[in-house]
C-alpha cells in the first residue's frame, strides 16, 4: 500500500473525526460514487420489480433491495479506496471492479452477516486487504476492538436517517392534499393500508431505494474513514509517512552530498570514482526542478549512488581485517549488553500451599469458578436454543405481525379493545324483505326495523361509497344520504331513520300498514330480494 | 323571586318542555348574538341541573349571557371575579355580630342566587374554589356550622382564560368533574359580529338593550323543566352507547386518565337536555354524540405525546367517538 500517495492529511484523529473525513470524502468524490451507483443499483432495482410482479408480491422487490444492501455497498467502497490513494476510478472501472470480484465476501454478508450491525467497517477489512478467512477474523478484532460501539452508533444513525428521510418522502404527498381533504384521506388511510395495493407497495420500494441510494455512501464512507483511521493507529500510518518524506527529503540532500563528494574526488587522479562522481553530478539540475510530490518518480535514479562499486570501486578490503571488525564489533558490550543480577534463594523452598495458609487466602476456587462459566455457557446457550424454538413454533403468530407493520398491528388492538364491547351485528340476510317481514309478523318488531334501517344504510353506502366509521349514527348516516342522486331515495332514507328513531328509542312503532307501504318502496328502489335473484348492490353483506 | 321548594312539583314534559326551551334560546339568543352552541349548551346545563365551565378569552359576552339568562328566566343572577384574595366566606356569606338584637346573625354571601358568574374561577386558590364544591354538589352552603340550601334552580357558570395561565390555580381533577359541561367560546364570525356591532350602536347606549328580553320562564318552572327533561325516555341502548363512550376514555391509547362513572352519569343527563332542546322527547345517539365532547372534554387527560403534539381533547375524542359503534339494533 502506497500510503505515500494518500490523498488525504493523516494525523490523529478521534472516530468521529474519522467519520466525518469519510463523509466528506464521500462529498469530494460525489460524482463517481453515485453515477455508479445508480448504474449498478437501478437495474437490481428493475429486476427485483419484475420479480415481485412475476410473484404477484411486490413486497418481495422491496425486500430483495434492501436483503442486497452489502452488495452495493462495495461501489462506494471500490471509488473510496482507488480515490483516497489518487486514482480515482471510472464509471467503467468501478463497474468492471464488481465484476472482477464476483462474490467474494458477499455469501457470508448476504447470510449470516446481512443483520451485522458494523457492515461498514468491516467491509474494508474484507474485500480490501484480500486475507483469508481464520487472516479476516483475526484482522476485524484488530480492527474494529475499539471502535465497534461508535460504529454500531454510526449505524444506528444512518438507520434513523434513513427512517425519517422515508417517512418524510411518504409524508411529502400530503403536503400536495388541500385541507379540506385531509380528513377524508386520513380516514381512507387505514383502509387503504389494510388492503396495501400494488401502487402502494412500488411507492414505498422506490422510496425505499431512493433513501438507500442517497444514505448508503454516506454510511460506506463513514465506515472507510474508521477503518482508514484505525490503521492509521495501529500501523502508524502519519509516523511513516512523517518518515518517508523526512527519507525523501534526505535523499536529496544526499544528493547533493555526493555531488560534491564527486567533486571533491575529481581532484584524485582515480578513474573509477571519477566515473561516479560525474554520474552523481547529474542529478541536482533535476532534483532542482521537482517538488517535494514527486517524490516517489524520482526514487530509482536517487537509489544509483547507493550500488557499492560505483562509489568505493571494485576493489575489495581485506576479509580477514574485516573479519576481525565484525568480531569486535559484536563483543562490543554496548552493542548487546548484559546484567548479572544476584540474589538469595532457599535452598529446599516451603510447599506452596503452606505458604498460603498464613496470609488468610481463601481456598482456591478457580475450578468451582470456571465449572459455573462452563455451565452457564451452556445454560444461556440452551436458553437461546429454546428462544428460536419458541420463535419457530410461534412463527404463525408474529410472522403476520411482521408482514403487516406495527402501525396496523396496534389500530387494531386499539379498535378491537373498543368494538370488543359493543355485539357485532350479524351479517345481512340473502333475502333482506323475507327476513323483515318473518321479524314483523312474528312480533320482533324492533329487530325488524332494526334490520330495515341496517339494510337501507347498507344500500346508501353502495350507491353512494362513502365510508362510514364505526360510531356512525343516524344523524350522519342523513348526511352521508345527500349523496343519493335521486331525490325519492333521500326521502325515502331519511323515512326509514325517522321511523327507526321513533321505534328504537321512543318505542313509538308504526303501523303494519306504514310499515308494509315504506317496505314495498325500499324493495323497488334498491331492487332487494335474494341474492342472485336481483341485480345492484345492495345484497352485499356487511 | 325565590322558589318555595316544599310545593310539590308537577314535571313539564312534551310539548310544552320543548317549546319554552325553545322560547328561552329564542329570547337570549336577541342579544347574544353569533354564539349559538354556546347558548344551547348553557341550556343544556339548566335543563339538566348542572354547572358549567366556561373557556374563552375576556371580551365574548359571558355576563351579558347570564345577565340575558337572568331576564328571560326571571333569575337573580350574581357575579363574582375571582382574585388570588378572595375568601371562601366572600363567597358564601359569613356570621355578624348585630348589636341589636345582641345575637350572630347570618350574612349571606353572592352565592345565594339563581345564575351566579364564577369569573375567571381559576384566579382565586383551591380553598376558595373548593368554597363552590359544596354548593355545586349538594346544593347548600355551610356558614358556621349551619347548613342552608341554596334557592333552585342554581346555575353555576365559571369562566376561565385560556390564556394568561401566569399567577393562577388550575382547578383539580374534582372540582372539574363537579361542573356538567366544559363550553369552549370562540370568536364569533365576522357576520354575528358585524350584526352585534350594528344592534349595540343603534341606539345611544353602549352596550345591549336588555329591556327587548321577554320572561318567559319563571323559576319555579324552571325546576319543574328540569323534573321534566329527567324523564326523558332514553331507550337502554342509547344508555348503553353513552356507557361505552364514556369507558372507550378509559382504553383509548391517547388518553392518560379516562373519565369515570359520573362522566358517564353526566353525560347521559346532558343527552337528555340535548333532545329535550331539539324538540324530541326520546334520545337518540346523536344527542349522545353531539354533547359528548363539552361533557366530557374535562373529564380526561390526554397522554404526555399527544400534549406535546399539540393534539386537543375534542380532537381526540372525535377520534374516539368515530370507534364507538353506534347502536343498531
Amino acid at each position: 500500500m502506497k500510503i505515500d500517495a494518500l490523498t488525504v492529511t493523516l494525523r490523529p484523529r478521534t472516530s468521529w473525526e474519522a467519520i466525518e473525513l469519510g463523509m466528506a470524502l464521500t462529498r469530494h468524490y460525489a460524482k463517481i460514487i453515485w453515477a455508479s451507483w445508480l448504474v449498478f443499483t437501478l437495474p437490481v432495482l428493475l429486476l427485483a420489480h419484475a420479480v415481485g410482479w412475476a410473484l404477484h408480491r411486490w413486497w418481495i422487490a422491496g425486500l430483495l433491495i434492501w436483503w442486497l444492501k452489502p452488495l452495493f455497498d462495495r461501489v462506494p467502497l471500490y471509488v473510496l479506496s482507488r480515490a483516497t490513494f489518487g486514482d480515482i476510478p471510472t464509471l467503467r472501472q468501478t463497474l468492471q471492479a464488481q465484476r472482477r470480484w464476483r462474490g467474494k465476501w458477499m455469501w457470508s454478508y448476504l447470510s449470516w452477516r446481512r443483520l451485522g450491525p458494523v457492515r461498514a467497517l468491516y467491509l474494508p477489512v474484507d474485500l480490501l486487504e484480500g486475507s483469508t478467512a481464520e487472516r479476516a477474523r483475526v484482522r476485524r478484532q484488530e480492527v474494529g476492538s475499539s471502535i465497534y460501539g461508535i460504529s454500531l452508533l454510526m449505524t444506528l444513525m444512518c438507520g434513523l436517517f434513513s427512517i425519517v428521510l422515508q417517512l418524510g418522502l411518504l409524508g411529502v404527498a400530503l403536503l400536495f392534499v388541500p385541507n379540506i381533504y385531509l380528513k377524508e384521506v386520513f380516514d381512507h388511510a387505514g383502509a387503504v393500508l389494510k388492503a396495501s395495493p400494488w401502487w402502494l407497495s412500488l411507492i414505498i420500494n422506490v422510496t425505499s431505494w431512493l433513501v438507500m441510494s442517497v444514505i448508503e455512501p454516506f454510511y460506506i464512507g463513514a465506515g472507510f474513514g474508521l477503518y482508514i483511521n484505525r490503521r492509521t493507529q495501529l500501523e502508524a500510518w502519519d509516523i511513516e509517512l512523517t518518515f518517508r518524506r523526512l527519507r525523501t527529503r534526505l535523499t536529496q540532500a544526499a544528493s547533493m552530498l555526493i555531488c560534491l563528494l564527486a567533486l571533491g574526488l575529481a581532484v584524485v587522479p582515480k578513474a573509477g570514482h571519477a566515473y561516479a562522481a560525474q554520474a552523481s553530478a547529474n542529478h541536482p539540475t533535476q532534483q532542482d526542478a521537482d517538488d517535494d510530490d514527486d517524490a516517489d518518480e524520482r526514487e530509482p535514479p536517487a537509489a544509483e549512488p547507493k550500488k557499492l562499486p560505483q562509489i568505493f570501486g571494485d576493489q575489495k578490503a581485506d576479509d580477514a581485517s574485516f573479519r576481525q571488525a565484525v568480531q569486535r564489533a559484536y563483543a562490543d558490550p554496548t552493542l548487546n549488553p548484559k546484567r548479572k543480577i544476584v540474589s538469595w534463594k532457599p535452598r529446599h523452598p516451603a510447599p506452596e500451599k503452606q505458604i498460603d495458609l498464613p496470609t488468610g487466602r481463601g481456598p482456591d476456587l478457580s475450578g468451582l469458578g470456571s465449572w459455573i462459566a462452563v455451565t452457564g455457557k451452556f445454560i444461556l446457550w440452551g436458553l437461546l436454543a429454546a428462544l428460536v424454538i419458541a420463535l419457530a413454533l410461534t412463527a404463525k403468530r408474529w410472522l403476520p405481525w411482521f408482514r403487516d407493520g406495527l402501525l396496523r398491528e396496534k389500530t387494531g388492538e386499539s379498535e378491537s379493545v373498543v368494538r370488543s364491547e359493543a355485539p357485532a351485528a350479524a351479517p345481512l340476510p340473502n333475502d333482506v324483505p323475507v327476513a323483515i317481514r318473518r321479524l314483523w309478523y312474528g312480533g320482533r318488531r324492533r329487530e325488524a326495523l332494526a334490520l330495515l334501517y341496517r339494510a337501507t344504510v347498507d344500500a346508501m353506502v353502495a350507491q353512494t361509497h362513502v365510508m362510514l366509521v364505526p360510531g356512525a349514527t343516524e344523524a350522519e348516516c342523513l348526511r352521508a344520504s345527500r349523496r343519493l342522486t335521486g331525490s325519492e331515495d333521500r326521502d325515502a332514507f331519511a323515512r326509514v331513520v325517522s321511523m327507526w328513531q321513533y321505534a328504537a328509542y321512543a318505542q313509538s312503532f308504526p303501523s303494519t300498514e306504514a310499515f308494509e307501504s315504506l317496505l314495498i318502496e325500499l324493495m323497488q328502489r334498491f331492487a332487494w330480494g335474494p341474492v342472485g335473484a336481483v341485480a345492484g348492490p345492495m345484497v352485499a353483506t356487511r | 323571586m325565590n322558589l318555595d321548594i316544599a310545593q310539590p312539583l308537577i314535571p313539564m314534559t312534551g310539548a310544552e318542555l320543548t317549546e319554552r326551551a325553545a322560547a328561552v334560546r329564542e329570547e337570549v339568543g336577541k342579544v347574544f348574538i353569533g354564539q349559538a352552541d354556546v347558548l344551547d349548551q348553557i341550556l343544556i346545563a339548566l335543563l339538566a341541573g348542572g354547572h358549567v365551565l366556561i373557556e374563552g378569552v375576556p371580551g365574548l359576552g359571558k355576563t351579558l349571557l347570564v345577565r340575558a339568562l337572568s331576564r328571560a328566566l326571571d333569575c337573580g343572577y350574581a357575579r363574582v371575579q375571582f382574585t388570588p384574595d378572595l375568601m371562601p366566606s366572600d363567597i358564601s356569606g359569613h356570621a355578624v355580630w348585630d348589636p341589636k338584637s345582641e345575637a350572630f346573625t347570618i350574612r349571606r354571601g353572592p352565592i345565594f342566587t339563581n345564575l351566579l358568574l364564577a369569573d375567571e374561577i381559576n384566579r382565586a386558590p383551591a380553598k376558595t374554589q373548593s368554597a363552590l364544591l359544596e354548593a355545586m354538589a349538594e346544593l347548600q352552603v355551610t356558614i358556621e356550622g349551619e347548613s342552608v340550601a341554596l334557592p333552585p334552580p342554581f346555575l353555576t357558570l365559571a369562566t376561565q382564560n385560556p390564556v394568561e395561565q401566569e399567577g393562577t390555580y388550575p382547578l383539580p381533577e374534582a372540582q372539574l368533574d363537579r361542573f356538567l359541561l366544559k363550553v369552549l367560546i370562540d370568536y364569533p364570525s365576522h357576520a354575528d359580529e358585524k350584526r352585534m356591532v350594528t344592534a349595540v350602536s343603534r341606539g345611544s347606549a353602549s352596550e345591549f338593550d336588555l329591556s327587548q328580553i321577554r320572561q318567559v320562564v319563571r323559576p319555579q318552572e324552571i325546576v319543574a323543566m328540569q323534573l321534566g327533561t329527567a324523564q326523558t325516555t332514553m331507550d337502554d341502548e342509547v344508555i348503553d352507547y353513552a356507557v361505552r363512550i364514556v369507558a372507550a376514555t378509559r382504553k383509548h391509547p391517547g388518553i392518560a386518565m379516562g373519565a369515570g362513572p359520573r362522566g358517564s352519569l353526566a353525560l347521559v343527563r346532558a343527552a337528555r337536555a340535548q333532545a329535550v332542546l331539539a324538540g324530541r322527547d326520546f334520545v337518540t345517539p346523536d344527542d349522545v354524540r353531539e354533547i359528548a365532547k363539552p361533557a366530557l372534554r374535562h373529564r380526561i387527560a390526554l397522554a404526555p405525546e399527544l400534549q406535546i403534539e399539540g393534539q386537543s381533547t375534542d380532537t381526540v375524542l372525535h377520534a374516539l367517538l368515530a370507534k364507538v359503534e353506534a347502536p343498531r339494533k
